[in-house]
């Protein structure tokens, strides 16, 4: 057990933290006269309009991890808050339009608060997990960390600040039950295509009413035209990823799972 | 010789294009099919192109005839295009977001001027993004409402500003987004403003001195016909924009006008009763803006199922009578068959997805189910509050009697929570979190006019933010968020030509004759396409 808990690096006091988040948010905004009230007043709004992606204590789940001090998208308060206002294009990540100012500033007084929270104790050894995730677990024949692997997965580099433990070990042992999406659309939902010639099995990886892009699992993009195909079907409830309950121990899932949590850019 | 030739006709056509737009013209649109002189082609607002060049038989063979990037302002955030081109002998005029105009030869797509207003940094719109939907023209101006609600007449041939009016305070939310409807010597205007809790109307403006004529409140004051569906105070915050063009028919001498949600929009208990006129289409005198005939379609609606939806002007036989008809395909999932005369129930059916009324009945009024309404801790509704369609527009042909409409399939978990009005600010009272991606879908969908029955649908990947356009060459041509813009058989819904613009498209598609060759014309991101077949 000696080992577990030390991945997150996150155990500053809370209030040295609260000093060093004073000092990223150096700006003059409203958070510097809010209240207690003022946070209850944001984690409210955070339940209704945040909560879902990113968990109900800001631990990350579909969207990225906040209870950290640092926020990849924001370095200051004035930041946070008009990310919570516009949204980040490209991402899941939606402008939060349907809320007064008050309430936008009181919801980024909340999402920093998270930042003080202390993460919660790993399951398992991240040491253990790395050796894992490089040799058994064959992780690097699909997913990249540092440069390094085939990028067939997503991209693992950040993911401990990307996604809570929770549910990366769903992602481990039920793939299908927990598939990363952008805007509702999952990032790398199963298709099948046939043509007369092949049957092509992969990931999605763009969809229009005309056409559809495919990568199989050897890397291979196959683009078609939804005119020559004879049949095409999305196949939800499954990943091409192997589920893990079959190849790793509960203990080896809880190793590689703290390893994966210790992929940050805060070090 | 030939290229002198050539310069002088086109020297010419400059000439004519700058002159007088007569509202005889504007009447009669019918009979210059090569122009497009109104938001939705004419005051009947079809959508229709009766140009048939472009048809079955050669729309494979559609291409880009020019492009125009459009320049949006500094403004962070601006880059949404919802415009509607005007055509008008040879020139086409656009707008750019948040509220620049542009003219444009139409035969290159080259400039010919460019205007955009002072706009103050911290303009405000909330509940929607930084965008405007086209021009108006009359004789020899061009029409625009902007962002911080203003309206301004510009001199057609050099965009000069002619007179600048402010039609509202923009500092407690009201905005112009719409393109202005121009009939015999005035400008009608509705505005944008009820997520921040303003008091709609619709306004009419000279249009030589762009003095107010009129102005219809879409909320009764106390004592007002229609204010015994409110209680309190609750009508001076009670919403009820106005920010779609409406349509006009010159012989009854009516136009009609669509009003959006009672605010605020998803805590009903603030402002108990129907909420008249919000979700409802009006019938006002153009002369006085006296209300002639309404009819809601939500009464007190706690969805954001704004009635700005364009109504569809149409005569047609119905039960064996001849009838002036109004079609409309509504934000709440149900199409409605009017008498436009009188504002008489004709029919209406659902023709989408929703969870929240058993149907209509005999009067048109919703049968709610219970457990609908936004909840505090969130209810699951279909159509989400962007609706089962919303403003772009729908498109009808007359030839067929067929009614196109762009279709989102998409619900919504609907929040309730406390709210106090404070000028400037959102006054909603709650929020929603949609059912995106793969979770959401879209459809052109193809219904009879009489019945609301459906002919035809053709899938899309994700709700829509276009609208349709039929054509006399029996196409229906749409566009997706994925950058798709596509042509229909109108006949079967199957897809015969399609191109992909590199942005999603979100505006109209409308069509023109320059040089006497059809073209359609639709924006993918922030550039204008401009396509034909030779």
């Amino acid at each position: 057990m000696g080992n577990r808990g030390i991945a997150m690096q996150l155990r500053l006091p809370a209030m040295l933290t609260f000093v060093f988040i004073g000092a990223v948010g150096h700006a003059q905004t409203p958070i510097d006269t809010m209240t207690d009230s003022d946070l209850d007043a944001g984690e409210s709004v955070f339940r209704v309009h945040c909560a879902r992606c990113h968990g109900m204590q800001g631990e990350g789940g579909e969207g990225s991890n906040l209870a950290r001090p640092r926020l990849r998208h924001a370095n200051d308060d004035q930041q946070l808050y008009d990310l919570v206002d516009e949204g980040i294009p490209g991402t899941g990540m939606p402008g939060v339009w349907a809320i007064s100012d008050e309430q936008r500033w009181q919801v980024t007084y909340y999402v920093r608060s998270l930042g003080q929270l202390v993460s919660g104790e790993m399951p398992g050894d991240p040491i253990a997990g790395k050796a894992i995730y490089q040799g058994k677990g064959g992780c690097p024949a699909c997913h990249i960390v540092d440069g390094q692997g085939r990028g067939i997965g997503p991209e693992l580099t950040l993911i401990g600040e990307q996604r809570g433990a929770e549910h990366l070990r769903v992602a481990l042992d039920a793939p299908s039950e927990s598939q990363p999406s952008t805007a509702g659309y999952m990032d790398f939902l199963t298709v099948r295509a046939q043509t007369d010639y092949a049957d092509v099995e992969g990931m999605r990886i763009n969809e229009d009413a005309f056409s559809v892009q495919i990568r199989d699992i050897a890397g291979q993009v196959h683009s078609f035209r939804k005119s020559d195909l004879v049949g095409y079907e999305k196949v939800f409830a499954h990943s091409l990823m192997p589920e893990y309950t079959a190849v790793l121990s509960e203990q080896e899932r809880d190793d590689l799972v703290s390893y994966l949590m210790t992929l940050r850019s805060e070090q | 010789m030939t290229r002198s030739i050539a310069i002088l006709v086109l020297a010419v056509a400059t000439s004519i294009a700058f002159a007088d737009v007569s509202f005889q013209r504007l009447v009669n649109a019918d009979d210059e099919p090569q122009n497009w002189l109104t938001y939705s082609g004419t005051f009947r607002s079809e959508r229709f192109a009766a140009l048939d060049q472009i048809d079955v038989d050669n729309v494979a063979d559609l291409k880009v005839t020019w492009a125009y990037q459009m320049q949006p302002s500094s403004f962070s955030g601006a880059g949404l295009v919802e415009t509607t081109p005007i055509v008008v002998d040879g020139i086409m005029y656009i707008t750019e977001p948040p509220s620049t105009v542009t003219a444009l030869d139409a035969l290159t797509g080259k400039q010919i001027w460019t205007w955009s207003p002072d706009m103050p940094e911290d303009v405000l719109h909330i509940g929607f993004p930084k965008v405007n939907r086209g021009v108006a023209v009359l004789d020899d101006a061009v029409y625009v409402g902007t962002l911080d609600a203003h309206l301004v007449a510009l001199d057609a041939a050099t965009g000069a500003v002619r007179w600048d009016v402010e039609v509202a305070d923009n500092k407690i939310g009201f905005a112009l987004t719409l393109a202005p409807l121009a009939i015999d010597g005035k400008i009608i205007v509705g505005v944008s403003g009820a997520e921040a809790g303003v008091r709609g109307f619709v306004d009419a403006y000279d249009s030589a001195t762009g003095e107010l004529l009129w102005r219809f409140h879409t909320i009764p004051a106390p004592g007002e016909p229609g204010s015994e569906t409110w209680q309190g105070d609750a009508w001076q915050t009670g919403g009820g924009s106005t920010w779609l063009t409406g349509s006009y028919d010159h012989d009854l001498e009516l136009l009609y006008w669509t009003v959006g949600n009672p605010a605020p929009d998803w805590n009903g208990d603030l402002r108990p009763g129907d909420n008249l006129y919000s979700c409802s289409l009006i019938a006002l005198d153009p002369e006085s803006g006296e209300l002639k005939w309404h009819f809601q379609f939500t009464p007190h609606d706690t969805h954001d199922w704004d009635a700005n939806q364009i109504p569809i002007l149409l005569d047609a036989e119905f039960d064996g009578a001849d009838r002036k008809l109004v079609a409309l395909a509504n934000r709440n999932a149900f199409y409605y068959l009017l008498d436009r005369e009188t504002g008489e129930f004709l029919h209406g059916n659902q023709y989408s997805r929703q969870t929240w009324a058993a149907g209509l009945d005999e009067t048109g009024r919703p049968i709610v189910l219970p457990n609908t309404d936004p909840t505090e801790e969130g209810n699951l509704i279909w159509p989400s509050l962007q609706g089962a369609t919303n403003w772009f527009s729908p498109s009808y042909s007359p030839p067929t009697q067929q009614f196109f409409v762009a279709t989102r399939l998409m619900g919504a978990i609907y929040y309730k929570a406390e709210v106090e009005y404070e000028p400037g600010q959102p006054f909603l009272g709650g929020g929603e979190q949609a059912l995106s991606g793969d979770e959401a879908a879209g459809a052109i969908r193809a219904l009879d006019v009489l019945t609301g029955e459906r002919q035809w649908q053709f899938d899309l990947q994700s709700p829509p933010w276009a609208g349709v356009m039929a054509t006399a060459g029996g196409l229906v041509i749409g566009g997706s968020n994925e950058g798709n813009v596509f042509a229909l058989d109108a006949r079967t819904g199957d897809a015969l030509w399609n191109f992909q613009t590199g942005g999603a498209v979100r505006s109209n598609p409308m069509s023109f004759a320059v040089d006497g060759k059809q073209r359609i014309a639709v924006t993918g991101g922030t550039t204008l396409y401009v396509f034909g077949v030779e």
